[in-house]
Order: C-alpha cells, then sequence, then structure tokens
C-alpha cells in the first residue's frame, strides 16, 4: 500500500487488526503498523462558542477584559495554557438541550476520508464519544465538526470553575488501535443563568460582554452556589471579609466608580487591585461595595442593583462594623451617613431584600445596644415594618435591615428610606470599565 | 445630572450644609472669569513625584475634560500612592457646582474646611475627617481637584495637594490676561 492511500473496507480492517496484534506482540514496529493502517491527524481548532446569537446549545459571549475580545475558535493549534482557551456555560439555558463544541481536524493524505476521533477526560464537560469525521481534500467536512457533550455534568455542582484536559485519540485507515491526537486545556466556568446588566450578551463583541478577569473571581467566590440568592450571599461575604477592602473612614468617598462622577465602575482598576493589591487602592465606601456586590453576582447570573436610602438630611447609624473594622463603631465621620448604597432585589421597596457588603450589623434582639452579634446582611429585606412608631421595642426580633443599622429614633430608622439608583447610574447597574 | 425630587432635595441640603451660597463663583486671586485651558498634569510637573497612571475619563455636563493621575513619590521607600481627579470645568461656578456634585457622593454629611486643617489651598477647599487629610478636595479657578490616598494607613495628601494648586496657579500667572478672558 502506497502512503498516499488510505484502504478501507472489512479486509483493511482484519488486515489491520492482524498487524495491530503483531505490534503489541512486538513482531511489527509502530511505525510500520502507523504506515499501513494509520494516518498523521491534526486537531486544528476547537470552538466553544460557535453560536453567538445564542447560549443554549453552546457557550456565552465573553471576553477577557475592557480591551480583549474572546472569538472562536477559543482553541487553536500551540495553545497550551487552559485560561487561553476559556469558555462559560449558562446552567439555566443549557438545561435540557444538547450542548455541543465545535472541532476542525485535518488529515494527511489527502485522500483519506474519515477517520473516528474522541477525547477522554474533559471534567464538567465530560468526554466526548468516538466520532467518525469525514474529510475532503485533507480537511475535516464540515470544516468544523459537532461533538455533542454526551457526558457534561453543567449544573450539578453549581457555579464552578475548571480547567479541563482533553486527551483527544483518534484511529484511521480502518486501524483498531487508538492514537494520541493532542491534549488540549480549558479554562470552563459555569454560571446560573444569563449574565445581567451591566453584563450584556449582545452585541458581541462589546465592552460589556462578560469578562473572563471578572468570572475568575465571581465563580471561585459563588463556586458551588445552586441559586441567585445563595450566589450573591456568597460574593456578598467574600467582598466584605476575604478581600483586605477598608471602610473611607476619612469621608466615605468612592473610589472604584467614576465618569459622570459615580457612572461607571473601574472595574479594570479594582481586578488589578485583586491581582496584586494596587489598582485604586482598598479603601472603598458603600458605593464600591454596592456596585462591586451587583457586578460580580450578575455576572454569575443575579439580578441585583446598586440603589439609595436616606433622607435630604441623611440618617443617624447604630454602632456597625465597617468593611476591614476590627470591631463594632461609627465611621470615622461621625454616627451618620448621607445616604448609603447597596445592592439591592427586585424594587428597591421596604419588602426588598438586599445585600450590603459595606458593613455588618448588630443581629441581636437590641442592635441598639452593646453586646454585639454580627450578621452579614445578605438577602435581608430593608424594613418589615417600615410605618412603625418610634422608638421600636426591644426585644427586636425582625431580620429587618435599616433598624439594625439606624439609631431608634426619627434621626434614625424614621430618615432611612428607600430612595432608588443614583440617576447617572445606569439604574444601579453601572457599564465596567 | 440630577432628576428628581429626592435628589434635588438632597443636593439643596449638601449646599447648606456646605454653605455653598458663602463661597460659590468667588476667586482668591484674579476674577470669577479666569479659565485654565487643557491643564493637565505631565510627568516632570511635580518634582518628587512620579507619575504611575494618567487616563481621561467621561467629562459630565459641567465639565471640558476629566483626567486620573496616579502618584507616587518618587523615593522607592515610600509607599504612599496618591489618585487625583482633575476636572477641568466650563466655568469657575461649574467647578463649584461639580464640587457639590463630587460631595454629595460622599457618605460624610459634611467636611472641614481644609484652613481648619492647616491647609490653606485653592478659592474653596475641603478636607477629610480624622486625625490627618488623608483626602482633600478643591476648586482653583475652573479647575476642581480631589485628592484620594489609596493606601491605608496615615498618608497626608497636604503636601501634594499644595503641589497640584501651585501647579495650577503657575499655569495662570504664565497667561493671565489670556486666562481672564
Amino acid at each position: 500500500m502506497s502512503s498516499n492511500e488510505c484502504r478501507s473496507g472489512c479486509l483493511h480492517t482484519l488486515f489491520c487488526w492482524l498487524l495491530s496484534i503483531l505490534r503489541i506482540l512486538h513482531l511489527v514496529s509502530k511505525k510500520f503498523y502507523r504506515k499501513h493502517c494509520s494516518c498523521d491527524l491534526k486537531l486544528v481548532a476547537i470552538s466553544f462558542n460557535h453560536n453567538s446569537s445564542a447560549l443554549t446549545a453552546d457557550a456565552i459571549n465573553v471576553r477577557k477584559n475592557f480591551t480583549t475580545t474572546i472569538s472562536a475558535p477559543e482553541w487553536t493549534a500551540g495553545k497550551t495554557v487552559a485560561t487561553d482557551s476559556p469558555a462559560a456555560y449558562a446552567i439555566k439555558e443549557t438545561q435540557g438541550h444538547k450542548i455541543t463544541i465545535k472541532a476542525k481536524f485535518t488529515i494527511s493524505p489527502n485522500s483519506a476520508t474519515q477517520a473516528e476521533i474522541k477525547a477522554e477526560g474533559g471534567g464538567v464537560l465530560g468526554s466526548l464519544d468516538p466520532q467518525i469525521v469525514a474529510f475532503a481534500n485533507g480537511v475535516s467536512v464540515p470544516e468544523f465538526v459537532s461533538f455533542e457533550l454526551h457526558h457534561h455534568t453543567i449544573g450539578n455542582d453549581g457555579i464552578k470553575l475548571e480547567d479541563i484536559t482533553w486527551n483527544w485519540k483518534y484511529r484511521c485507515c480502518g486501524g483498531s488501535e487508538w492514537e494520541p491526537l493532542q491534549t488540549t486545556h480549558h479554562r470552563i466556568y459555569v454560571i446560573l443563568e444569563e449574565p445581567k446588566l451591566p453584563w450584556k450578551q449582545q452585541p458581541f463583541p462589546d465592552a460589556q460582554n462578560p469578562w473572563t478577569d471578572a468570572l475568575d473571581y465571581a465563580c471561585a467566590w459563588a463556586a458551588g452556589q445552586k441559586n441567585r440568592d445563595d450566589a450573591a450571599s456568597a460574593i456578598t461575604k467574600q467582598i466584605n471579609a476575604n478581600l483586605g477592602l477598608v471602610y473611607d473612614n476619612a469621608l466615605g468617598a468612592s473610589h472604584y466608580t467614576s465618569g459622570g462622577l459615580v457612572a461607571l465602575f473601574e472595574l479594570t482598576q479594582f481586578l488589578t487591585y485583586l491581582k496584586n493589591g494596587t489598582g485604586l487602592g482598598n479603601i472603598v465606601n458603600c458605593t464600591d461595595c454596592a456596585t462591586i456586590t451587583t457586578t460580580f453576582s450578575n455576572l454569575v447570573g443575579c439580578d441585583l442593583h446598586a440603589s439609595k436610602m436616606g433622607s435630604a438630611f441623611g440618617f443617624d447609624l447604630t454602632p456597625f462594623r465597617g468593611i476591614g473594622a476590627a470591631g463594632f463603631g461609627c465611621p470615622g465621620f461621625g454616627c451618620g451617613f448621607s445616604y448609603h448604597e447597596v445592592a439591592w432585589k427586585g424594587g428597591h421597596g421596604n419588602a426588598d431584600p438586599l445585600f450590603d457588603a459595606c458593613l455588618r450589623v448588630d443581629g441581636d434582639t437590641n442592635p441598639w445596644a452593646a453586646p454585639y452579634a454580627e450578621i452579614f446582611p445578605v438577602n435581608i429585606v430593608f424594613s418589615t415594618n417600615p410605618g412603625a412608631p418610634l422608638p421600636l421595642a426591644v426585644p427586636f426580633n425582625a431580620q429587618s435591615y435599616k433598624e439594625r443599622l439606624c439609631t431608634n429614633d426619627a434621626g434614625g430608622i424614621g430618615s432611612c428610606n428607600p430612595i432608588g439608583p443614583w440617576p447617572n447610574s445606569s439604574n444601579g447597574r453601572r457599564p465596567v470599565k | 445630572m440630577i432628576d428628581n425630587e429626592a435628589d434635588d432635595a438632597y443636593r439643596n441640603q449638601v449646599k447648606l450644609n456646605y454653605q455653598f451660597s458663602s463661597w460659590a463663583g468667588q476667586t482668591k486671586v484674579g476674577n470669577s472669569n479666569v479659565r485654565l485651558l487643557d491643564f493637565r498634569i505631565e510627568s516632570e510637573d511635580l518634582q518628587g513625584w512620579k507619575l504611575e497612571e494618567k487616563e481621561e475619563l467621561p467629562p459630565g455636563t459641567r465639565q471640558q475634560r476629566v483626567f486620573r493621575y496616579i502618584h507616587s513619590p518618587a523615593r522607592e521607600s515610600s509607599n504612599q500612592r496618591y489618585v487625583s481627579t482633575i476636572f477641568e470645568c466650563s466655568s469657575v461656578f461649574d467647578a463649584h457646582e461639580t464640587l457639590i456634585d463630587v460631595v454629595m457622593t460622599y457618605m460624610a454629611r459634611k467636611l472641614p474646611r481644609c484652613e481648619t486643617r492647616g491647609l490653606e489651598i485653592g478659592d474653596i477647599c475641603f478636607g477629610s475627617h480624622g486625625e490627618v487629610n488623608l483626602s482633600v478636595i478643591f476648586a482653583r479657578f475652573n479647575i476642581l481637584v480631589e485628592i484620594q490616598s489609596a493606601i491605608p494607613g496615615l498618608a497626608p495628601v497636604n503636601a501634594f495637594a499644595g503641589n497640584v494648586d501651585s501647579l495650577i496657579l503657575s499655569r495662570y500667572s504664565r497667561n493671565k490676561e489670556f486666562h481672564e478672558g
């Protein structure tokens, strides 16, 4: 058989089967076996997000960061690092749908018409079942061949970040032995559902498409969470407790919003802070915390917005534990806020729950006096009884936010009311830059 | 920027808190028509400070351009780091209105005047609470400057803020007639 031919059919299959036995017995060389029963196959590219207008059957639209786009095929020959080949899947939208990836191959000799290909491993995406791929003129037909992810476990473990490896194998020309083709590495993000504003799927590409540089953190902070409330709670706690952020006790100024004052979220700078401690520093205020919480939570599918509370005169505070503080107390500028901003659900009304990464409140039956039993204000209703006569009676048992933040009088609880998002903040979902 | 009643009421209260009417539209040098154009800080402008980053930000309605600068001391031994946002506004009055826009976003109800903290800069200046000024906001002519310390701990901004104010004044002095338009 000439090296330019690739026979097929039962006789050739039988011939190759015999050769493979002889090879196992070391009676023929690998080179001899390959010459007669193999071919030279190459994996050229893999597309995860092969349909940028939908997210039910493939990966969602993402980009790396503000300046760098990501387009399919995400993996091309030569990429060896998982982070260079990222893909993100939405649990809700893919549930019950066939999910596929697409891969392109080349083969030589050019006359070869088919090969069988599979991939082992794959982590959350699972292994790829063996599949006959057709070739014409040395290139796979169609150029990008669909492989269904029959064994994926997307959704089983909730939100996830996993670096996966596929060990691709092939056999052709009737060969009976699987031969190694390529090992590929990919970073896979699993989120609850389509990211919400400020993140957008369309247009694509666009600076507001989900950033993988941010998914690296959001998926780690909310790892294992299976619903939006739990995900937002986990993210809020991370921001409050584990990022080294400190409240701006000098004046309570925002350090990570800009553009028309508090219109944009300086996410690039914040990611730099997370990476190496610089960026715009570790000092934050409530606007920053609400924006960080909203942006990272909405990236994994939550639907929060940054919204204000207070009154024209501000409101008085009962001691709380500010972000980065060692214990309960008042800010350095006194026991009052001109306003406060949190990540809020729904229509930011009295009955709507909120998430506040900026501080922890006293969770015991007397939130207006020591001792303090701190709780994270996560998924807590703004006010369970907003019109109640003041002062409120002790013991106070309601899991109600503003009563645990404010003094028990007209200047505190009585002056702290839902206001809504800053007018120029894109309804509390500040675009990222 | 403010488009609803609650925010209007809040803005008015902030103006009262800061006694806006007592200083709005006034300058200490020159007249209230002074308008510096295309004010920027270049790397060689502030001796002893290294310019780490410079970025143009989208301006608001009262501003012509906004730049953010990050400076650190030229001496490597210090860990100070200052973030300055410089708003080049359309007029002196717009700079003062922008000052209100900015302090409205502070959670502190009111800030002390810089003069009470031993810092005499700008036409109007507010410092921070606490032992030292960790942040300062001042307007000089039509330029509004906000300087924040970007590291935890006591890194007072007074000296750096003074240098920035001197730079604005020197740009004005260089071509008074032109700027007083």
